[in-house]
């Protein structure tokens, strides 16, 4: 047996018991909670047209890279391909509030989307 | 960072660093102890920050979160070590957040069309008791798996590289089922529809289909166990289309609909969703009634490998990685390490061969490093010839990321 094995195996049982306790401090039981969206001009119209097809991490996730150009194409996306009932205005209230809040310069773009994103 | 939400600085610490530990693939630990970084052809230190922390689904070990509304987790590199991928640590991916619960019992799978002569309505002990039972071992890989690894970024879930999984997956033949129902000679696509349902009355269904040739082919399969037990439920409880070789965007879970069709599916999902640009990847496989000029729908698995342990070695201790390939069904034909940039390549050993569609181990045993960083460049090839590539290609979506890996290896001075 290589000697990595056994050095491989002490670092899985720490990584694992961390991450057993992790999930004992959010059990499965407890209901799913929602992310919170960055604060910013047009958030609340964003959760009321966005939130309720999906979470915010998918928001998040798009953050570090999340120019406006990005941004516009993803709200056409929702709009054209998935028929997201936004219009005109709204929509460009939604990709205004997404370059700031979520671009590549945003707070939402540093920090570390964990479970502390939830409340 | 929100410190408001009433958890104390050492747990937000401790998650921060179990993010960064999944995230990065940190679980890779050198001899002595010390951590061995990976080293990817882009940057990937703002990747971690993009991505969840590990959580644990009903079912699941703990993994990756990159979102929990439709759920998409990734498997943590650590459950990839083997050539069979736990069903507790297999990845999870929807497109829409209403996942079903479906009634075994009640369950029927429906299958007709104009493309079928006898249309048939099944339930799963039927499908069980009147149809040969056959099991093949395959991978599943989302046609988007490492995406996040793409530079310049292409938006859509930011995968790193576990989106995969393999699995033994127990079944009936589709073609056997298609045969029962009277399959025409005039039917150029079978079309598979799911219990789940969009959020929207607008959203388009999920709904795939698949070439005929491919419909007929006696390793694709309508799956009600995965390595000898049911389906999990967010794998696809209780029946699956498991389409060996090809992406997991066909591998359609919940599967209630079969039909027949004799002329091209037009939905959202085939005629504009997983497609790339034909031309930049050899594929054997196509799907010649739904290409259109040069964007062509993700078909194969492309030819990888992944690295799963690596030791740096030092003093007298020679340098060693670990690891799986895969292909389409191909065949492997090696897996190659360079230590020294490129010149020169020496093969790892392969492990057990669990089939054609399955993940291979790999180990390779290089010489002794001098102290310092050294880099271990690693691609697999098959017997037809395809070799992943030094660097992704690149395309709108990102789908078939393939790229040669790259790892450091630190030896201590």
């Amino acid at each position: 047996m290589s000697p990595f094995t056994r050095v491989v195996t002490m670092a899985t049982l720490t990584a694992l018991s961390a991450a057993l306790s992790l999930s004992a401090a959010t059990p499965s039981s407890r209901p799913v909670p929602e992310d919170q969206a960055a604060p910013g001009p047009g958030r609340e119209l964003f959760i009321a047209h966005c939130s309720s097809c999906h979470s915010m991490d998918y928001i998040r996730m798009h953050a570090p890279f999340g120019t406006r150009a990005l941004w516009e194409s993803s709200v056409a996306k929702m709009r054209n391909a998935f028929k997201a009932p936004v219009g005109d205005e709204d929509a460009r209230a939604i990709v205004e509030y997404l370059s700031v809040a979520y671009g590549p310069e945003s707070p939402a773009a540093k920090g570390p989307s964990s479970a502390d994103d939830r409340q | 960072m929100r410190p408001d939400n009433g958890q104390t600085p050492s747990d937000l610490g401790r998650r921060r660093v179990l993010t960064a530990l999944a995230a990065s693939g940190a679980w890779y630990a050198g001899l002595g102890g010390s951590v061995t970084a990976w080293a990817k052809a882009g940057a990937d230190a703002a990747v971690g920050a993009a991505r969840g922390a590990l959580e644990r689904l009903p079912g699941k070990w703990p993994l990756i979160r990159l979102t929990h509304r439709p759920p998409n987790y990734e498997t943590p590199l650590e459950h990839l070590r083997s050539a069979i991928t736990p069903n507790e640590a297999f990845f999870v991916r929807y497109h829409h957040a209403v996942i079903p619960e479906v009634d075994a019992a009640a369950f029927r799978l429906e299958v007709g069309g104009a493309g079928v002569t006898t249309p048939l309505s099944l339930g799963l002990a039927q499908l069980r008791s009147e149809f040969t039972t056959v099991a093949v071992t395959a991978v599943c890989q989302c046609s988007g798996n490492r995406r996040g690894l793409f530079r310049p970024r292409v938006a859509g879930l930011q995968w790193e590289h576990g989106a995969m999984g393999c699995a033994e997956w127990r079944g009936v033949r589709l073609a056997d089922v298609l045969e029962r129902a009277g399959l025409k000679a005039s039917a150029v696509e079978v079309l598979f529809d799911a219990a789940d349902a969009p959020p929207l009355e607008g959203t388009p269904d999920f709904i795939k289909s698949l070439p005929r040739a491919k419909a007929l082919h006696p390793d694709t399969l309508l799956a009600f166990e995965m390595n000898g037990q049911p389906l999990p439920r967010l794998n696809g409880f209780p029946l699956r289309l498991v389409v060996p070789g090809w992406t997991a965007t066909y591998w359609i879970k919940h599967l209630t609909r079969i039909e027949a069709l004799e002329t091209p599916d037009k939905g959202f999902w085939m005629a504009s969703a997983y497609r790339m640009p034909r031309a930049a990847f050899p594929l054997v496989e196509r799907f010649p009634s739904q290409e259109a000029g040069e964007r062509a729908p993700v078909t194969e698995i492309a030819v990888n490998s992944l690295v799963t342990e690596s030791a740096s070695g030092g003093g007298r201790a020679p340098c060693a990685l670990r690891g799986i390939a895969w292909d389409a069904g191909h065949g492997l034909d090696r897996v190659e390490v360079s230590l020294d940039g490129g010149r020169r390549w020496d093969a790892a050993q392969f492990g057990p061969d669990l089939g054609r569609y399955a993940f291979r181990t790999w180990e390779f045993s290089g010489s002794t490093l001098p102290p310092g960083r050294h880099e271990a460049w690693v691609r697999a090839a098959n017997r037809i010839g395809q070799v992943q590539v030094p660097e992704a290609i690149p395309n709108p979506s990102g789908y078939q990321h393939n790229a040669w890996q790259r790892v450091v290896l630190e030896v201590p001075a």
